[in-house]
């Protein structure tokens, strides 16, 4: 648990509209070192975002005054500051609409507080090093340069159609964060692909196959069901 | 209309009544309300003692007055008491009186005396046309008579039949009209009432109006339902069955029958022409009633119906808000517990306890708020391609927790072929199979999961060791609140019966079954796509 540095605290705007999921977040990531403020509407939400500008930003998708979704696309307009999105369980397409308009990540509601701090240390260590900064990426036994177009498991190389490997390269440099179908299918398949489900689930099938070794316990690409993909951090 | 009006049937004029008859017939002819008397004279030889009598008494009348008015006024008041004797008897009697009188004139006042001869033309002519007159006088008075009890019959049965329109008018719901129909019905005719009214959890079948005065024999009610289903009036006479009491009359008002009347008279009596009529006409009223009775139901029931729609998304809304979001409160705040730094053993155990029973209440209010959104038609399945291998493995990621305790065998056939199914929906049927079998059976006790292609149809297993289902809850165990009787206490039974509608609505099939080795089994049936074989690659 790594704690952010005490001289340059992280600040973390929470836009929620329950009070007291407010003072409970307040408190749990004070205690973690963050600097935290909190609005409860999604319009003093973003008037207290563009005062000051945040490290990440907290935001429940059910607002009452606003569109949970509507705040995230303005906030998206000028700032690059993670957004880590809060939902509901049967909100699926939300959830999908949320990633595709540029939330970092999300929150299914009730969650664990552990849970919510690691989707924001990851969501805040991709903001620090931008995609692709480190060219090998390692995942148990698995190997992947990017630098040299190179995938090798226990030390012996993998042959990846090209297909595969561009669609390996593109979970590499998102790790950890949910790629939904729609994104995958679009970068790799072409804009005029985004709907064709069947060849993702086929190529995901084969990438599975070639390198996952234990689909339930480690699993290298998370199932996120109904939303997309997630391949797990090293 | 304590009174019945069945004590005095009416018959059917005769056609020949209707009609300008011929003199003679008229004056034979004598019209039938004549023969309807007042209950003291009804009986016929009374009538005619009577006729006798007036004869016997004019006559001693004529003796002592006719020394002073001569024999033609003893004709006059022999014509008087020939119009007195028809206001009160019958046709024969009149008949009777009306020879009587005229061969008694001509025996004792027609000179010559006490002889039936009578002399002069003049009185010959006076015997003549006594009897002349003494006929049409009689037939004219009988005539206005009967048409006077006619019109009484007539009043009387538009009584009757306004009695009952105010009577179901009045009506405030069906049991209420019902009632008043048997009742009404029977004072009328004096005749015991079975009513029947359609089955409304078997439609075409009858249940007989428990509030009957007549409960009918097992051929009478097959009467009774060949007449609700003709739709016609029918009875003993029509069905040829003389055995059988009653009188049924389907009561319809052109659509489907509301019904079937029954009557069962009196032992002896039957109804007349008008009579039939009146009942006819009783039929239609109480159908009108019935089915204005129906519409007015139906009415309230529609307006209950989407008053407690509205109501059950308010609650939906308020529940899915009021309940997630204090839980959501619960989970995070003890969940931060553990953030805050180490707890001690006891303090670790406690919020372990917190957090198992948030995640349980949190379970209770997906599962009703997924059977809400089941039963109110809300869920539209996003059917897409789904590698179910994958599902599978993501289902049990997600329960974590839950399965703890149970080791989970999997048996995943290779090269299984792609699905088109909502992998949303999917996952928590899933998911809620192996969350059933890990609280239905013992801790230790393994839970199978798997998934094989059987023909053209790609089955999720989910299988455990438990006690089994009882065989008489195989059928319905995926029904709404549905529990084993052996089932630990908690649950509702709403899991399964998600499980049925999630699959259901994405075009797959559920089934339940006991292992032939003990335990229970579950399977979710989906048809399969084609095998994913390798599309083409262009780099």
């Amino acid at each position: 648990m790594k704690a952010p540095s005490p001289q340059k605290p992280v600040s973390v705007l929470i836009i929620d509209d329950e009070p007291q999921i407010q003072r409970l977040l307040t408190i749990a990531l004070e205690a973690q070192g963050y600097a935290v403020n909190s609005a409860g509407t999604g319009q003093a939400g973003m008037a207290m975002a563009a005062q000051q500008s945040r490290d990440l930003i907290i935001l429940d998708l059910g607002l009452p005054d606003t569109n949970g979704l509507l705040v995230l696309r303005q906030l998206r307009e000028w700032t690059q500051s993670p957004i880590v999105v809060l939902t509901v369980l049967d909100g699926t397409a939300e959830k999908i609409e949320a990633l595709d308009s540029g939330a970092d990540d999300y929150v299914t509601k009730p969650f664990h507080t552990e849970e919510l701090l690691a989707r924001m240390r990851a969501a805040l260590r991709r903001s620090d090093k931008g995609p692709a900064a480190e060219p090998v990426f390692h995942f148990g036994k698995l190997e992947v340069d990017l630098a040299h177009r190179r995938v090798t498991r226990e030390g012996e190389p993998v042959k990846l159609t090209a297909k595969e490997y561009a669609l390996l390269r593109l979970f590499v440099q998102h790790r950890g964060k949910v790629l939904t179908h729609r994104q995958i299918l679009r970068e790799i398949w072409g804009p005029n692909h985004e709907h064709d489900m069947r060849s993702l689930r086929v190529y995901i099938l084969r990438l599975r196959e070639k390198l996952e070794t234990d689909p339930l316990a480690s699993p290298l690409f998370q199932t996120e069901v109904g939303v997309g993909y997630r391949l797990a951090e090293s | 209309m304590a009174e019945s009006i069945l004590h005095e049937p009416l018959r059917d004029r005769g056609p020949g009544n209707e009609k300008t008859p011929g003199l003679w017939r008229w004056l034979w002819t004598v019209p039938a309300a004549q023969s309807e008397q007042p209950a003291l004279m009804r009986s016929g030889w009374r009538q005619y003692v009577i006729a006798v009598g007036a004869f016997a008494l004019t006559s001693l009348l004529n003796w002592w007055l006719q020394p002073g008015i001569g024999e033609h006024a003893a004709a006059l008041v022999y014509l008087l008491s020939v119009v007195l004797l028809a206001l009160m008897v019958g046709r024969g009697p009149i008949l009777l009186g009306t020879a009587l009188t005229a061969l008694g004139w001509s025996f004792l006042f027609a000179p010559p005396a006490y002889s039936f001869h009578i002399a002069g033309f003049y009185d010959k002519m006076m015997f003549a046309t006594y009897f002349l007159v003494a006929l049409i006088i009689s037939q004219l008075t009988a005539r206005l008579r009967a048409e006077r009890l006619a019109e009484q019959q007539r009043e009387k049965h538009a009584t009757a039949l306004y009695l009952l329109t105010r009577e179901l008018a009045s009506a405030t719901d069906l049991a209420d009209t019902l009632g008043k129909i048997v009742r009404q019905v029977g004072q009328t005719f004096s005749a015991e009432v079975a009513l029947w009214l359609p089955d409304a959890a078997k439609p075409g079948e009858l249940v007989a109006y428990a509030a009957s005065t007549w409960h009918p024999s097992e051929p009478d009610q097959k009467l009774a339902v060949r007449a609700f289903a003709a739709s016609e009036p029918t009875g003993p006479s029509k069905s040829g069955a003389s055995a059988l009491e009653g009188l049924y009359w389907s009561l319809s008002t052109g659509g489907s029958p509301a019904g079937v009347l029954g009557l069962r008279l009196q032992p002896g009596l039957k109804l007349s022409g008008q009579q039939m009529e009146l009942a006819d006409h009783f039929a239609r009223q109480i159908a009108i009633a019935l089915d204005r009775q129906r519409l007015r139901d139906a009415e309230v029931n529609s307006k209950l119906l989407s008053e407690s729609e509205r109501l059950g998304r308010t609650l939906l809304n308020s529940v899915s808000h009021e309940l997630r979001t204090p839980l959501s409160a619960i989970t995070s705040a003890v969940s931060s517990l553990r953030t805050l730094g180490p707890l001690s053993p006891a303090q670790s155990n406690l919020t372990r306890e917190i957090e198992s029973a948030s995640a349980r209440l949190n379970r209770v209010v997906q599962g009703l708020l997924s059977a809400a959104r089941l039963q109110s038609g809300q869920i539209r399945p996003n059917l897409d391609w789904c590698d179910v291998a994958e599902l599978v493995y993501a289902t049990l990621r997600n329960l974590g927790k839950m399965l703890d305790g149970h080791p989970v065998e999997r048996r995943l056939a290779a090269g299984l072929p792609l699905v088109k199914a909502d992998s949303v929906l999917l996952e928590q049927a899933l998911g809620n199979l192996l969350a059933n079998a890990a609280v239905h059976t013992r801790a230790g006790t393994p839970i199978e999961i798997g998934a094989r292609l059987e023909g053209k149809e790609v089955v999720l297993e989910v299988a455990d060791r438990g006690r089994g289902l009882p065989p008489e809850q195989v059928a319905r165990i995926f029904d709404l609140f549905q529990r084993t009787p052996t089932a630990k206490p908690g649950g509702m039974g709403l899991g399964l019966a998600i499980v049925k509608g999630f699959v259901e609505t994405q075009g797959g099939q559920v089934r339940a079954a006991n292992r032939p080795d003990g335990g229970a089994l579950f399977e979710i049936r989906l048809p399969a796509g084609e095998t994913p074989l390798a599309p083409d690659e262009s780099p």
